[in-house]
Order: C-alpha cells, then structure tokens, then sequence
C-alpha cells in the first residue's frame, strides 16, 4: 500500500514539476513581455534602467 | 562514456531552449554583444585606440577568427559552446556523483539567471569565463594533486579570459585550486599573465582615463524580487532592470532561492567532509559575493576610491564576478541532490525527485527560454552598411572615423528596435571616434575618452564648416551619419557614400589638421610585448589541442583495429 502511495505521489510530483514547467517556458516565449523603445527618432537610446 | 554524454546532451537540449530564436540566420545584437560580418585589426581593437580598451582582446580574437569561420557563425559557436561548455563542465565537477545530482548541476549551470541576464545583456566574454570555471577547477584540483594539467587548461584559460573581468574570475578560480605548496607556481602564473597581459597592458596605459571611469551606484548589484544580497545568492542581481526576466520580479525568485539553499545546505556537510580544496572553494564563493555585495553597500566610497586606485573601475558592474560562486553551488548541490535520493526508498520516488531537481531551474525561470521570450533574436545588416564599409576601405585620405549621431547606443529598425552598441564602429575599416557617455536611468555617466570630449566641443560649434576644421584638428577625415538613428549635427564635408540612411563624408583638407590618434613609442613597444606573449600562449595551445586530437584519433583507430 506505502509502495503504492510513494508510485502515484511519484508521479503526481514529478509530472507536475515537468508540467508546470513545458506550460510556464511555453506561456513566457509565447506572452513577449519585452518592451523596445517606442522610437528611434531620439538619437539617445539608454544603456539601461535601474528603476 | 555515456556518464559524459547524457549530462552534455541534456546541456545541448537546453542551451538550444534558451538560445531560440538567436540560433536563426543572422547577428545577435543585444546591448554589449556587437558582431559584424568582418571585423577588421584596426589600432582600436589592439587597444591602440584614444578610448578606454573595453573589448580586448575578444575583439582582436574575433577579427582573427571570422577569416576562418564566417562571423554570424562564430557568433552562434561561442554562444552554443558557454551554454554547453558550462553545463558539461559542471556535469564533469561532480563525475563521481549520481546522474540525478549531474543532471541538476547542468540545469543550475545552464539555466541560471546569471547566463540569462548577461547573455540579454551582451557579455559574452563574461558567459565563456563563466563556462570555464568548472572546467578549470578540474583542471586546478589535478594540478595540485600533482597530475599533469589537461592539454585543454590552455584553450580553456584563453576563452575564459577574453575580458578584463573574465580574465580576473579566470585567473582567480585556476590559481586558488591550481597553487599549492610543494607545486612549482611559476608555469600557471605565467600562463594567467600571458593570456591576461592585452587588457592588462593597454589598461594601464589608459589608466588616466580608467581612474575617470564612474558610477558605481548606477552599476551596483541590484535586487530583483529579492533584497540586493539574496539576489546575489542566486546569482541573479545585473544591474540593468531591462534584461532581467519577469519572472525573477515574483514569488518564482524567492521559490528559485528556497530550492537552491535547500540543496545547499543538505550537501554541504557531506561536500566539506569529502573536498580537500573546500577552503579555496569556499573563498572564491565569498570573494565573489562579497565583490557584488560591496558595489551595492558602498558605491559613493567605492566611486571616490577609484579615483586614487587604478583597476577599482573594473569591479563597478560588481555583480560580473558572481561565476565565483558557481563551484560551491555546483559542489553543494549535487551533493545535495544525492543526500536527498538517498534518504527516498524506491526508483519511483527517486525518478520523480530527479525529474524536477532536473527541471526546478527551468521552472523557475521560465521566461528565459526560446531566446529570453523574445529578448534576444537575430538581424541582418542593411546591404548599404557594406557598401558604405567598401568605400571607406578604398578611400586614400588620412584620418579616423567620427560616428554620428552622436551617442553610444542605438535601437535600429531592423534589429527589431533590440537597444545595441552602435555597430558601425566595428563594420568600418578604420579606427573610429564615437561618444562614450552610457545613459541609464535618466542618469549619464561620462565616458573616459579625452578624445571623444573633444569632438563633442567640436561638434557643439554652430557653424558646420568650423565643425569640420576642428575636427580634422582632432585627426578626424572622415564622418559618417546614420540618419534612419534621429538627429545629428551637419558637418561640412564631400559626400563619398550617401543612400538617404546612411551618409559617408571627407572632410575639407586643412593646413594643422593631424593624421589620427598618435601612440607614444613606449606605450606601442609595451603594447606590442604584451601581445606577443600572448600569441605565444595561442600558438602553444593551438598545437596542444592539435595534438590531443591526433592522440585521439590514434587511440580511436588502434581500438578498431585490435
């Protein structure tokens, strides 16, 4: 019965750690959060933010 | 043989993940990270040039390698290779340990936020040092058992030391594993010299303009969802806000930070119980953190110490020395991981644990595949680029190059608006002058080039005709303005290339104008010392890797035939 137990939590663990993990690369390289500057008409384009 | 190759497999799969698109046809130019299709040796690029010699020697290696190996492909080459290189040299740290505990260590090697963030940011010097630190722990721990180095120790110093800061966490992690007493030093520490003489060599002869360099605050270590500190704990922490993943702004950060100390802790008793070298290992951990650390504690007295200290510029981006730290957490972990397995009772729980301690880092950092969710990716110069490179090759006029419009970084078009170091510097056949003000924040840090200060004054000058007769006196001959990159000042000057985007101009011959940057005989004589020795170093690596590899290919052919 433990046996049985350990097999089922087993899989449930590793086959959502594996899952959450396909959905959550699949969801960011799919939702492009990444904000460009809106303009290049500025000739100063910053090196960075530290905001 | 399959203990290697399964770990560097799985290094493969998930440097492809997380490389993308980036692995496309054409450049990737992000930030820092700036590659042409031929990059030509011009006094710049030996560090010759009136600018502090931010890319040496990377920059000269590159314009060597690219005649061999076309530059879009050397490119995908070094990116490829520090992802894999780092997994499959952490993977070989703990051969000893169990698959589970090496596939882990790969994934932490791998997918960590310090390979994302500096590879969004451009620092691939810094990502090759940081694949070769596990590399050359091997290397060290051999050395002082006292086995002979690995024929690779030199290939790899070299590629981990293509910066000044690479070169530092290079030297620093071969010479704390490889110096023990009774061992001859004199052979490793002439090779660290060597391979690290270019930026050492040209970095003091531009030392007046390195002791102007500032802005430790703008630079320091910066916390992410994590206090500063923490953040450095998992060596996350860059101080621009722009390339660090989203998902290190929530909760995934503190999980991602739990997992690690989790591990740490379990594998530490058994790691210090079983490393000879866990003092030196345990030091290099606590120098590299203690260096990110202090640029975010102290930055005003760190700021006003460099003025007075020569090189203390070098550590203002003070989280670049984390890889550092990365042989504890690689030690650690793995044992780690096989402190936990050990205490599970069956193959299905101990599967399920390698599955995720495997797949965590992915998971934690989930938007750091398929090319950091879109924030790296790959461009095509224009054809006018080129065609303008061709011109300036043929023209005969004395002088240098002045870059327009003037500032340091662009957001062109084609490279989907991507924020990167103007690239024409690098595509034109001669030494440039270009502006080396950094803006970050709203905030401008002056750059270090008295020349560049120069031509700033020149340029402010209303009249364009008075423009040009005072750059020709700065030994400018030539200006090129890239009109599609907004405003520039008009410089007088006959148009040589002009295609409405790009405009090429020489400028009116005048009676004091001057030829270019002149170099002072004693800085040429020691600059050209410091690169013979390290060609010499190039040249003995070149054959001891040939070597290894008709070694190889012997043992290979007697193993068939017998």
């Amino acid at each position: 019965m433990g046996n049985i137990i350990a097999i089922v939590a087993s899989i449930l663990v590793g086959g959502g750690v594996a899952a959450a993990t396909v959905v959550g690369v699949v969801t960011s390289s799919t939702d492009n959060t990444v904000k460009n500057p809106p303009t290049v008409s500025e000739s100063t384009i910053q090196y960075g933010t530290s905001d | 043989m399959i203990e290697r190759v399964v770990p560097t497999v799985w290094a493969g799969v998930l440097a492809v993940l997380l490389l993308g698109p980036a692995l496309g046809p054409g450049f990737v130019l992000s930030y820092d990270m700036v590659w042409v299709p031929d990059l030509t040796l011009t006094r710049d690029v030996l560090g010759l040039g009136s600018g502090l010699p931010r890319a040496v020697p990377s920059d000269a290696v590159v314009a060597v390698l690219d005649e061999i190996v076309p530059g879009f492909l050397l490119q995908k080459l070094v990116l490829v290779g520090a992802l894999v290189g780092a997994g499959a040299g952490a993977a070989e740290l703990v051969r000893d340990r169990s698959l589970a505990a090496r596939l882990a260590v790969v994934s932490l090697a791998v997918w960590s936020p310090y390979a994302a963030e500096r590879l969004w940011m451009g620092h691939w010097p810094m990502l090759l040092a940081y694949a070769a630190v596990p590399w050359l722990v091997i290397a060290g721990r051999r050395r002082a058992a006292g086995e002979r180095s690995p024929v690779w120790l030199l290939p790899v110093l070299i590629a981990g030391s293509l910066s000044a800061s690479a070169g530092l966490v290079a030297g620093a992690v071969l010479l704390a594993t490889g110096l023990r007493r009774g061992r001859r030093p004199i052979l490793l520490v002439v090779a660290v010299v060597a391979v690290n003489a270019p930026w050492l060599v040209t970095g003091l002869t531009h030392s007046g303009q390195a002791a102007a360099a500032s802005g430790f605050e703008v630079f320091a270590l910066r916390g992410d969802a994590l206090p500063a500190p923490l953040a450095a704990l998992s060596l996350a922490g860059i101080w621009n806000t722009s390339v660090v993943p989203a998902s290190r702004d929530g909760w995934l950060a503190w999980a991602a930070l739990a997992f690690l100390v989790v591990l740490v802790v379990a594998g530490f008793r058994r790691w210090w119980r079983s490393d000879e070298q866990r003092v030196s290992i345990l030091t290099l951990w606590a120098a590299g953190l203690t260096v990110a650390v202090a640029g975010w504690a102290a930055p005003e007295a760190l700021d006003a110490l460099a003025q007075d200290v020569p090189g203390l510029a070098l550590l203002r981006d003070s989280s670049r020395l984390l890889p550092l730290c990365l042989p504890l957490l690689i030690l650690t972990v793995a044992a780690g991981v096989d402190v936990v397995g050990e205490r599970l009772r069956g193959s299905a729980p101990r599967w399920a644990a390698a599955i995720v301690v495997a797949l965590a880092p992915v998971a934690l950092l989930p938007d750091a595949a398929w090319g950091l969710a879109g924030g790296i990716g790959t461009a095509d110069y224009p054809a006018s680029w080129q065609q303008a490179r061709m011109t300036l090759a043929e023209e005969r006029a004395p002088g240098d190059v002045l870059v327009l419009p003037w500032s340091a970084y662009r957001a062109p078009e084609w490279n989907a608006r991507r924020p990167v170091l103007d690239p024409l510097p690098r595509m034109l056949t001669r030494p440039s002058v270009t502006d080396g003000d950094l803006v970050v924040g709203g905030t401008t840090i002056p750059g270090e080039d008295r020349r560049a200060t120069s031509a700033a004054e020149a340029l402010a000058v209303p009249d364009p005709q008075a423009r040009a007769s005072a750059l020709r006196r700065l030994g400018i001959g030539y200006v090129i303005t890239d009109r599609t990159a907004g405003e520039a000042p008009r410089v007088a000057g006959k148009a040589v290339f002009d295609d409405g985007g790009l405009l090429l101009q020489r400028l009116p011959e005048e009676r004091d104008a001057v030829t270019g940057h002149a170099t002072h005989p004693a800085t040429l004589v020691a600059t050209i010392g410091a690169w013979a020795a390290y060609v010499l170093v190039w040249l003995v690596a070149t054959t001891s890797t040939v070597l290894l590899l008709i070694s190889m290919a012997r043992r290979r052919t007697a193993r068939v035939r017998g």
